[in-house]
């Protein structure tokens, strides 16, 4: 072959060449692109986008370990989150690479954020976030997983000593804030939820729906009426919340204007029919306000609205940074039973009155058979400690609990005496609640 | 102190608890968890010192709110250091033990103790706490010389034999000897003092029968002097607190951020049973039986008096952080308790509140009776309103005492008309119980001073609305208990405030008198107490004012026994009418009208009084 002719074959193999070895350069620096905006997505908490991208790329390249490894840590981060996938593509990740210390870590948060009481890996973790060689992003990760574990598993006084301490190490964290002044309130503790709040109200001055918050916690407290329809204002009309209503109809309560708190708790109401605590709100202002009947009605339909109030829901907004709007059903059912019986002694109706009377004394009888229980029942409760549990925990109004405890009975004696009718008895009442829910009783305003 | 004490839920978590380590994601049972139980135990801050106790605190977001307030009406001069009295009740807090103990704090008592026309003081001077004794310190006797010149007892008072931690000083003329006995509650035992005319007050309670030794009768607090039994001697019910003793003494972290250890809450302690022991009119007491109906409690406040209208005096229990109690007497040395029936349990809601104080107040022309109680952080002061014959409706947001928030502790509570225009105004000690509140609670906090708007004032009228007044009032204190009583007979109720961490402080009423007062003096001097009397007295003007007694009102205190009726824009008095407990009453001939003075008054020599409704 002639130089003339072989030039221009040399020359299409060099351009070929080029265009494979750019090809790949290109396809290198796009993936590694994706690996980036990812990490960014997730540093910036866009976790549907962080998973997004971590897909597509896992689409194309099944056996990328790195991929991997931070989709189980998006999906594990996220809200909410999703620890069995989450757990998927960290053993994926664990086959790929073999022994490796990012594994581990994100393992062993993996397992703490799952709620087990891990005491060792809990240990492990607290070592790290201790060490000043661990840097502030992976401390943050670690202090999270850690918080939110111990949520899911009910154990709050844990979860706050973990965010006293993440907001000690790494102040400024609005995410430490929020939930600890979520888990704050839950636990009836305002004035220190209050104080979260206005630290949280300091890094989002413009944050309205902050504003109104700590307006409404002032309110359900009964800290101060008066900052408190400061901070939410007196009109209520072009409201649409029914709990910030109703904190403003509190307010009212609470300074004296009865006619003014029963017209926004009447309000809140039409809002939301199925809100408990307006309808509590409502009985209590009526009762006050001299109208026996109405509150007589209040109380008595929240009482048939009950459980309406979800422990599950209550985790859900914890575990997402929501301020759980509701108190426990049990603590309803105590105060509406008394509310009642306040209204039948208004109306001096003493046969009704102890008819009432003898509910409360019920439910009294409950609450302390279901505190001696706790005191007796051995580390692994047996099978009728479990069913006893479950009888009471329906007595006190409390279905999510009282399934809970069926379910796990049944999981062990598919055959227990009476626990298919407990569970039976779950769904009736909640179906009786929900009809109740959908049938509000007219609500009469002054 | 039920803010101190988080809803009921602890229990209830334990057994979820349990089941969730059995499982995961077991049963999710994050109900409202005792406040500072282990919450707070990792947060890092140094214990501030017991110094800064009694340091001057800032001011509390109480105080810098009553910038707002209207001004007072009343004026009221702190003339401790002009009064000889040098008082400060020690609550043993130095000993850093965090003891529930401490935060009680102690009484005072006021009265004629000499029967030299001048109220006299006595009070209660608490103790100290060592790592395994607790002791106490003698309470204080002030004689008045005049002009609200007080000295301590010349030579031995009798108190000095008193060695125990105490708390509570209640009178009453138990033996109708025509002088007035105290009677002193707290730290392991109760002590009665006979007064030996005026001079030196003896203690006789063995020899009344009073000295019950019994493990579970430890730590005695309020007290009540009535005639429960309707035999025309003044009985005695002792409320007792909680089962607490330096063996049993937890460790409990702070409350908030940064605090290791605090003082428990009373959640933490069982309750004890009360004593009620019947006076045998020979100077001597025996025990009612154990089947009387009353429970055990924890209490810090009772009142008797006769609401259910039946003739025989009921009781009123303030319970900390567990129901309060309403024992209705049935007449047959049995009670029945029906707080719950009667609407007087708890906060609005029937909820179980941190109970310290208790008054009783009419609140209109009506006469229309009402209970006050002073309750914890977190929680209204209560106020029921009594519809008739002990049925009662939650009336604090109606009668202005929701407006005050619940961002504060009150104990000593007080309705005296402190400017004479015929309506009943009132005072309230406040101040926290723990050691180191999380912000925005104060541990000091400023008293509250009430001013009842009848309807001829400004609105909002019908209730009581909280007024700014310089001085004392203007100040954040750690006060307990009050005493009021007219110390310079000029028919203006002075006050005596006691504290923790600072003195004892008397407040002279110097508010410009709007009106004409009218006194009179039906205390135990003739033996029976005033429980369930009645006096309506009625004016030039047409204006009716009702006056119901209690006994027992306060927190831990004495008042004067005497009742001032502020007059108002009336020049005299038309009519009074005195009703007892029995029902009987007498309308007081003129020579008891006239206004500006003190009258004194013996039902026995006034001759035959009108038959029972």
């Amino acid at each position: 072959m002639s130089a003339s002719k072989s030039a221009p074959i040399l020359a299409g193999i060099l351009v070929l060449l080029a265009g494979l070895v750019g090809t790949g350069f290109w396809y290198t620096f796009r993936d590694n692109g994706e690996l980036d905006d990812a990490l960014e997505a997730l540093r910036l908490q866009q976790y549907d986008k962080a998973r997004q991208l971590l897909l597509d790329r896992l689409e194309r390249r099944p056996q990328d370990a790195h991929a991997h490894l931070l989709l189980s840590r998006v999906l594990r981060r996220m809200i909410p989150d999703d620890l069995t996938l989450a757990r998927q593509h960290l053993t994926a990740a664990r086959q790929l690479l073999g022994p490796n210390p990012e594994v581990e870590l994100e393992e062993a948060m993996l397992i703490c954020q799952s709620g087990w009481r891990a005491r060792e890996t809990e240990a492990d973790l607290a070592g790290r976030v201790a060490s000043p060689e661990t840097p502030g992003d992976v401390r943050l990760m670690i202090y999270e997983a850690l918080v939110r574990g111990h949520i899911r598993a009910g154990r709050l006084n844990a979860a706050i000593r973990w965010l006293d301490r993440w907001i000690e190490a790494l102040p400024g964290q609005a995410d430490a804030h929020r939930w600890r002044a979520c888990l704050l309130e839950y636990q009836q503790r305002p004035h220190l939820a209050l104080e979260d709040y206005r630290a949280l109200a300091a890094m989002q001055p413009d944050n309205r729906t902050l504003r109104d918050h700590q307006g409404v916690l002032l309110a359900e407290s009964g800290y101060d009426y008066q900052q408190a329809i400061q901070l939410l204002g007196e009109d209520f009309s072009s409201r649409h919340d029914p709990r910030t209503v109703t904190a403003q109809a509190i307010c009212f309560y609470g300074l004296g204007d009865l006619v003014r708190a029963r017209q926004a708790v009447g309000r809140a109401l039409r809002l939301d029919p199925s809100y408990v605590p307006a309808w509590l709100w409502s009985a209590r202002i009526a009762l006050e306000a001299g109208d026996a009947q109405a509150g007589l009605q209040a109380a008595r339909h929240a009482l048939a609205m009950l459980p309406g109030v979800s422990s599950r829901q209550a985790k859900v907004a914890l575990l997402e940074q929501r301020s759980p709007p509701l108190a426990h059903p049990t603590t309803y059912l105590e105060r509406l039973q008394q509310l009642e019986i306040q209204a039948l002694n208004q109306l001096g109706s003493l046969q009704q009155l102890q008819q009432a009377m003898e509910r409360y004394r019920r439910t009294q009888e409950c609450l302390a058979r279901w505190n001696q229980l706790v005191e007796n029942t051995p580390a692994v409760p047996d099978l009728d400690n479990l069913y006893q549990a479950a009888q009471l925990q329906l007595e006190l109004a409390d279905c999510d609990e009282a399934e809970t405890l069926v379910q796990r009975l049944l999981e062990q004696a598919p055959d227990y005496p009476g626990a298919m009718q407990l569970l039976h008895d779950c769904h009736e009442r909640r179906y009786q609640a929900r009809q109740a829910m959908e049938n509000p009783p007219t609500i009469t305003e002054p | 102190m039920p803010g101190f004490c988080g809803p009921n839920g602890a229990h209830r978590n334990r057994l979820t608890a349990l089941l969730a380590g059995l499982a995961l994601l077991g049963a999710f049972g994050c109900r409202p968890e005792p406040a500072g139980t282990a919450a707070t135990e990792n947060r890092k801050q140094p214990a501030p010192k017991t110094a800064a106790l009694t340091s001057p605190q800032p001011a509390s977001p109480a105080s810098r709110q009553s910038a707002s307030l209207p001004a007072a009406p009343f004026v009221f001069a702190d003339v401790t250091d002009s009064s000889g009295i040098t008082h400060y009740y020690y609550n043993g807090e130095e000993s850093n033990q965090y003891t529930i103990l401490e935060s009680l704090g102690g009484g005072a008592a006021l009265a004629d103790f000499n029967r030299d026309g001048m109220l006299d003081i006595v009070l209660a001077s608490g103790g100290k706490i060592t790592s395994d004794v607790v002791v106490g310190f003698s309470p204080k006797y002030y004689t008045q010389a005049g002009r609200l010149r007080f000295r301590p007892a010349a030579g031995r008072s009798g108190f000095e034999s008193v060695n125990f931690y105490h708390h509570g000083i209640y009178l009453c003329d138990y033996d109708q000897d025509g002088w007035i006995d105290v009677l002193i509650t707290g730290y392991g035992r109760l002590a009665l003092f006979k007064n030996v005319h005026g001079e030196q007050f003896t203690d006789v309670t063995a020899q009344a029968g009073l000295d019950i030794q019994r493990q579970e009768l430890h730590w005695s607090t309020a007290a009540v002097w009535a005639d429960f039994n309707e035999d025309g001697h003044s009985d005695l019910f002792v409320g007792h607190y909680v089962d607490w003793r330096l063996k049993n003494q937890p460790v409990c972290a702070g409350y908030g951020p940064g605090v290791p250890r605090d003082i428990c809450p009373p959640n933490r302690f069982a309750p004890l049973p009360c004593q009620l022991f019947y006076n045998n009119g020979d100077g001597t007491f025996r025990e009612a039986a154990t089947a009387s109906g009353l429970l055990p409690g924890k209490i810090l406040g009772a009142i008797a008096a006769d609401w259910t209208e039946d003739g025989l005096l009921d009781l009123y229990v303030a319970n900390d952080a567990i129901p309060n109690q309403f024992y209705v007497n049935q007449g047959d040395g049995t009670f029945r308790e029906e707080a719950v029936l009667r609407g007087v349990a708890g906060g609005p809601f029937g909820e179980p509140e941190g109970s310290m104080g208790l008054a009783t107040v009419s609140l209109d022309v009506s006469g229309t009776r009402a209970i006050a109680v002073t309750n914890y952080q977190g929680q209204l002061h209560g106020l029921y309103e009594d519809r008739g014959r002990g049925w009662f409706d939650y009336a604090a947001a109606r009668r202005g005492l929701a407006a005050l928030g619940t961002n504060h502790v009150g104990w000593g509570i007080v309705f005296a008309d402190w400017d004479r225009d015929g309506d009943r105004d009132a005072v309230i000690a406040q101040g926290h119980v723990i050691r180191h509140p999380p912000e925005p609670q104060s541990l000091a906090q400023p008293a509250l001073l009430l001013q009842f708007r009848s309807e001829h004032e400004p609105p909002p009228t019908g209730r009581f609305v909280a007024v700014a007044a310089g001085g004392y009032f203007a100040q954040p204190h750690r006060a307990r208990a009050i005493a009021a009583g007219d110390l310079d007979n000029d028919g203006a109720l002075d006050l005596v405030i006691t504290h923790i961490g600072e003195p004892t402080r008397l407040l002279h009423n110097q508010t410009p008198a709007s009106g004409n007062w009218w006194g009179i003096d039906l205390g135990c001097f003739n033996g029976r107490d005033k429980s369930g009397w009645k006096v309506v007295v009625e004016d030039d003007r047409g204006r009716t004012q009702h006056y119901s007694f209690a006994s027992g009102e306060g927190y831990l205190a004495s008042h004067d026994m005497r009742l001032v009726v502020g007059l108002g824009a009336a020049q005299s008095l038309k009519r009074v009418t005195i009703t007892d407990d029995l029902g009987r009453s007498w309308s007081l001939p003129e020579s008891y009208l006239a206004a500006g003075q003190y009258h004194r008054w013996d039902y026995r020599s006034a001759g035959t009084p009108h038959p029972p409704d």
